[in-house]
């Protein structure tokens, strides 16, 4: 069945919206944060629309969009040649990757149990995290608003993190 | 989503930045089936954050508030209140001028809501997530859905040149005509809508579109476009506009090349019989490209003059309809050649006349006249209410698709 069919098309849209953070999160690890990171996203979203007739609804999405993934990374990295760098796995690393793909929350778990972390925040912390995740600031541009080391405000926000990680957890964990 | 070792965690930030060493040993790690969701867990979480602190961040003169009052130490208030209060949804405003936003058929300021209309051109619809959708020329967009899931805008007609931010998982922006529905991947690109038809055209990023009548979706990329309907007409005298026959035309402007023929679209009304009156014609000067329709008594003849060949100084032929102009009765006139000179003129829809005239000349043509000849000829006399030049020999079917745009007389 072609991928324009409506139904299947309509499907994977859906899906697609769901684990586009996966799959994001996923190439950044690949490719780290330079400037072709948009563009192989686009290129990966792309792909999967056009061979969604190929999904079998049996399988994990998440299984299925890491594999189109890893071969568009793949392209990306015989295009760029070695001058990219590309993280090193091998095929026990691989495996591990992509089991942890398809046991983590999809978006909209994620961002319903982000929701109530955020909310209790102290201010603060709350600014901390716009900084770096809204404004897209740099650690360096972090440490200097808030006059600290480099290695202070990496800390502070690694600190923060794994406190809204485990905030995550047991909200995800206490869903009836 | 679990523990990871400090060391990774240093490892993980190191890669992202750039560091091949930092690459290797996390690459080793990575092999504990632990580490390998602690560290995808960890991206997930970041672009989770990403997503969702952008969305609960508010117009811009917010932040700058909320930037001018960190320094006066009051920004635990102004934080917790802006966290629980802010739309989740990216605030739509009217930026620039020469439009007007309409709610329930009056005028509105301020941010704009589903079911609103924005009416004119020149101006801009901004969305707080950096989306801008410009009206290009007269236009009318209607918002159609701001929610989490969608933002839909409705061009109704019109064109729009969109510029759009990157959208959160879960959420789509579309912009729709009555023939397809744009969905965005995160692009640049334009809508055109007119009476009979639309067009999509990608300059930057990519775009899904869905086509209204079930047809296939189309996926389009970087210098893509996507037609439904009839082509935009290149020239257009949307107004009624008298022709005295003594002095009153028009010029349209210019003719790129015409490697597709030409058509010549005219809803009109002659006052008069008249003898080698021009209706509409084109051409760069007395027998220089010329493809004009012209009223010849009751007759209707569509005349192509050019250079010949060598030794042929001029090449000249045309097609008549016989006694298809009555004075004093609306009717829309068409003609309409192929670049291999194939020629035909309709009336009200009806083919009255068809041959093979000499093949136009490719070349671009510097006038559109409306009303008058490039030569000595009287002026046309009578009345224009709708008048459309197509880049291209329109198909039969598309002819009379193209008379239900045409307002009764």
């Amino acid at each position: 069945m072609p991928w324009q069919a409506a139904a299947d098309g309509t499907a994977v849209t859906a899906l697609l919206a769901q684990h586009r953070p996966l799959l994001r999160a996923w190439l950044r690890l690949q490719v780290g944060d330079g400037a072709d990171l948009d563009d192989l996203e686009q290129d990966v979203v792309v792909a999967l629309w056009q061979t969604a007739g190929s999904y079998d609804p049996a399988r994990p999405f998440a299984a299925w969009m890491i594999g189109f993934a890893r071969n568009h990374v793949l392209r990306w990295r015989e295009r760029r040649g070695r001058e990219r760098h590309m993280l090193p796995l091998d095929h026990e690393a691989c495996r591990a990757l992509d089991a942890a793909a398809t046991a983590l929350p999809t978006a909209d778990t994620l961002r319903g149990a982000l929701d109530g972390c955020l909310d209790g925040m102290d201010a603060a912390s709350a600014a901390l995290l716009r900084w770096r995740f809204a404004d897209g600031l740099e650690l360096d541009g972090i440490a200097q608003r808030i006059k600290v080391s480099v290695a202070t405000a990496s800390r502070r926000l690694s600190r923060l993190l794994r406190q809204i990680e485990a905030c995550v957890r047991r909200r995800i964990a206490e869903r009836p | 989503m679990s523990n990871r070792s400090p060391s990774t965690e240093v490892d993980l930030d190191a890669w992202l930045a750039g560091s091949d060493a930092a690459g290797v040993r996390l690459g080793s790690a990575l092999r504990q089936p632990e580490t390998a969701k602690a560290v995808l867990g960890r991206l997930l979480l970041e672009e989770a954050l990403r997503v969702e602190l952008r969305s609960r961040r508010g117009p811009r003169l917010l932040r700058l508030a909320v930037s001018s009052m960190l320094a006066a130490g009051l920004i635990a208030a102004l934080v917790m209140a802006g966290w629980s209060s802010l739309n989740a949804v990216p605030v739509v405003e009217l930026a620039g001028d020469g439009a007007q936003a309409w709610r329930a058929g009056k005028p509105v300021g301020g941010p704009l809501q589903v079911g609103d209309e924005v009416r004119g051109s020149g101006a801009r619809i901004a969305l707080s997530d950096g989306t801008s959708i410009a009206l290009d020329g007269p236009s009318t967009v209607a918002i159609a859905a701001l929610n989490r899931s969608a933002l839909e805008f409705v061009l109704a007609d019109g064109a729009v040149a969109v510029d759009a931010a990157y959208q959160p998982g879960g959420r789509e922006l579309r912009i729709s005509t009555t023939a397809a529905t744009v969905r965005v991947v995160g692009t640049s690109f334009t809508v055109t809508r007119w009476p009979g038809g639309s067009t999509v055209a990608v300059t930057s990023g990519r775009v899904v579109v869905e086509p209204a009548d079930g047809a296939p979706q189309r996926f389009l990329g970087p210098g893509d476009s996507w037609h439904s309907g009839l082509p935009r007409p290149l020239h257009r005298l949307a107004e009624p506009v008298t022709f005295d026959g003594i002095g009153t035309w028009r010029d349209l402007g210019a003719l790129p090349a015409i490697p597709d023929g030409v058509t010549f679209q005219v809803q009109a009304r002659a006052e008069a019989q008249a003898r080698g009156t021009r209706l509409v014609g084109t051409g760069n000067g007395p027998w220089q490209l010329n493809i004009s329709l012209v009223q010849w008594d009751g007759n209707l003849v569509l005349q192509v003059k050019q250079p010949g060949s060598p030794g042929d100084a001029v090449a000249e032929s045309q097609l008549e309809a016989r006694d298809v102009v009555r004075p004093g009765s609306w009717a829309v006139y068409e003609a309409t050649i192929t670049a291999d000179g194939e020629a035909r003129i309709m009336r009200d829809g009806e083919v009255v006349a068809t041959g093979r005239l000499v093949a136009p000349v490719h070349l671009p043509r510097i006038h559109a006249w409306v009303g008058r000849s490039f030569y000595d000829d009287p002026y046309w006399k009578g009345e224009i209410r709708d008048l459309r030049i197509y880049p291209r020999a329109l198909t039969l079917t598309e002819s009379r698709d193209a008379l239900a745009g045409f307002a009764s007389p």
